[in-house]
């Protein structure tokens, strides 16, 4: 037995009439006439007499619609009690890294789109925005355990860098800093808080180039016009494809690989959890409580 | 929305881990996994989280559980009135708790050639069902209001205390609630079922009066202990006949001034009164009175 026999039977009780029922139910006679033959076998009773066109309850029927009534108002009960409790619900959901607030958090906001989220990059103490209750689940590139926080592992990141074929780099399986001499990069401009997170690996003392640009697109078209070279990362990289032309390098220099945790107050779980579930699933998190962990 | 789904989220619900639902409902562990989340997907909730290796359910989660059973039992419930009728049950009787049962199905049997059908459904509405013509009579422990449903006291329920000789409290003419200070009490039914004894346990709470109460699994075991023991042990009017926990005791009631008394109605809708049903009241009311307590 199925609810959407239920609904359909219940539809053909008030029409009295399948034609109608089908219509309004935007299916075939034929598919509601089936649903409705089955629902009858597993009963083992007839619902209607049959009056040429008509179709009207009999004893069976009106038991059988008597308990399709109090069953469909029930399905609609969780429809209304989900939809309030999703309207009152607000999360705030900050970042230090940008790829994670520029091409992770759009999704998330899209993937819920009846719920008000609050996702942004921000360099404040996310520890404190967590305790203080301004945040509700923090990504960040270390844990916060203790205090009556929880943080557990999200994903690595790798700091990769984006090589046209053209230049021998591109032929590399890692670059380390001492390949990039005479190199010319494309970055944003220096205070720019798109860049908070990854340190510019770039040492004054190494011959290298750099052209700064107001936004990260300019910086992509920029470099790919010109054949230069930029920094990315593992987060970024399946948005930059519609780039051609172009290798992502990893940047093996040390500590360019950042392990990222989500962090939320213990207290919060329950709130978070789809939103701590929905980013795992992003990131393909097979560590740490989840609905998808045995 | 599915029924499996349901089906799936409350057994989860009920056993607090995958394993053991995968185990009962004989499924995979995967398969389970997945309809709880497609249903999580499908209304954008959470209905659990984990606390240690324990799934709980949030507070949403547990708000649609509470509609989730009430439409599995629902589908239940139609499964089985059909049945019934098919079965040519035709005189339909629903109850709100067990209590009556063991005196309807005496009925049942002095009178098999009438189809009965009789069940207990807990919690339902019972103005729906008599108003749906969904049944003809009704037993409860409220009155049923609504239009056209006609509600009468049936009977008043009330506690009795099973007391052995050896017991000091052997000799009273009935029993006030600060004498079972200290006392150990044994009994079968739960109050989850039985509204009176619900409504003792709360009174004695209510007084703080510290009673050691020891349920026990079965009647057998009730007797067993009893036996031997010197405990008293409380049981309904209703029960008293059926209970034979062995010599030497006295049934003596809770004392009147106490209020532990739970009344019980029987409704019906009326315009569809069962030609049975005056017969059927007769005979309960009288079995009902019948109340020898043994001295």
């Amino acid at each position: 037995m199925e609810l959407a026999q239920l609904l359909q039977f219940k539809q053909i009780a008030e029409k009295e009439n399948m034609t109608q029922a089908s219509n309004n139910l935007y299916v075939a006679q034929s598919s509601l006439s089936k649903s409705l033959k089955r629902l009858e076998q597993e009963l083992s009773a007839e619902l209607f007499d049959r009056e040429g066109r008509g179709m009207r309850l009999n004893d069976y029927g009106r038991t059988a619609l008597s308990y399709v009534q109090l069953i469909a108002d029930d399905m609609e009960k969780i429809q209304e009690a989900v939809r309030s409790f999703r309207e009152e619900q607000r999360f705030s959901v900050y970042t230090s890294h940008f790829s994670i607030a520029n091409y992770v958090f759009p999704q998330l906001c899209s993937a819920y789109p009846d719920i008000c989220i609050n996702a942004s990059l921000t360099a404040y103490n996310l520890r404190a925005l967590l305790l203080d209750g301004t945040c509700d689940l923090a990504i960040t590139p270390y844990r916060m355990d203790g205090d009556g926080v929880e943080s557990t592992f999200l994903f690595t990141d790798q700091v990769l860098v984006s090589v046209p074929e053209s230049n021998p780099l591109s032929r590399l399986s890692q670059i380390d800093l001492s390949d990039l001499e005479e190199q010319t990069f494309v970055e944003t401009k220096r205070g720019n808080p798109m860049r908070i997170e990854f340190p510019n690996p770039l040492n004054k003392n190494m011959r290298i180039r750099c052209v700064y640009k107001s936004n990260l697109d300019t910086v992509y078209d920029f470099a790919q016009q010109n054949e230069y070279l930029y920094f990315t990362d593992t987060v970024a990289s399946p948005y930059l494809q519609k780039y051609g032309n172009r290798r992502l390098i990893p940047f093996t220099a040390q500590g360019y690989t950042y392990p990222f945790y989500i962090s939320f107050l213990i207290k919060s779980r329950k709130k978070v959890a789809f939103l701590a579930n929905w980013l795992r699933d992003y990131f393909g998190a097979t560590d740490g409580p989840t609905l998808s962990q045995s | 929305m599915e029924l499996k789904q349901l089906q799936y989220f409350k057994a989860v619900s009920d056993t607090k881990n995958m394993t053991d639902a995968s185990r009962i409902l004989g499924v995979s562990q995967s398969t389970l996994t997945k309809s709880i989340q497609a249903l999580e997907q499908e209304m954008q909730i959470s209905l659990f989280e984990h606390i240690g290796r324990k799934l709980v359910l949030t507070d949403i989660g547990g708000i649609v559980l509470k509609y989730a059973n009430a439409i599995l039992e629902n589908v239940e419930y139609m499964v089985s009135d059909i049945r019934s009728i098919r079965a040519g049950q035709t005189f339909r009787i629903c109850l709100s708790h067990p209590s009556v049962m063991t005196k309807l199905s005496g009925f049942e049997c002095a009178h098999s050639e009438i189809g009965i059908y009789i069940t207990v459904r807990p919690g339902a509405n019972f103005l729906y069902y008599l108003q749906k013509g969904l049944f003809d009579l009704t037993i409860s422990d409220t009155p049923v209001v609504g239009e056209g449903i006609v509600s009468k006291p049936l009977f008043t329920d009330q506690l009795l205390l099973s007391v052995p000789a050896s017991h000091c409290l052997y000799t009273c003419k009935s029993i006030f609630l600060r004498q079972l200070k200290n006392q150990t009490v044994i009994t079968t039914n739960h109050p989850e079922v039985f509204p009176l004894f619900a409504l003792f346990i709360d009174r004695v709470n209510r007084q703080n009066i510290p009673i050691d109460f020891r349920m026990q699994a079965t009647t057998y075991a009730c007797a067993e202990v009893a036996r031997k023991t010197n405990w008293l042990y409380y049981l309904s009017s209703i029960d008293w006949d059926t209970w034979d926990l062995g010599e030497n005791r006295r049934n003596i009631p809770i004392d009147p001034q106490e209020r532990i008394l739970q009344t019980y109605y029987f409704s019906y809708n009326s315009r569809q009164k069962h030609p049975e049903q005056d017969q059927l009241i007769s005979w309960l009311s009288k079995s009902l009175s019948h109340r020898k307590i043994r001295g």
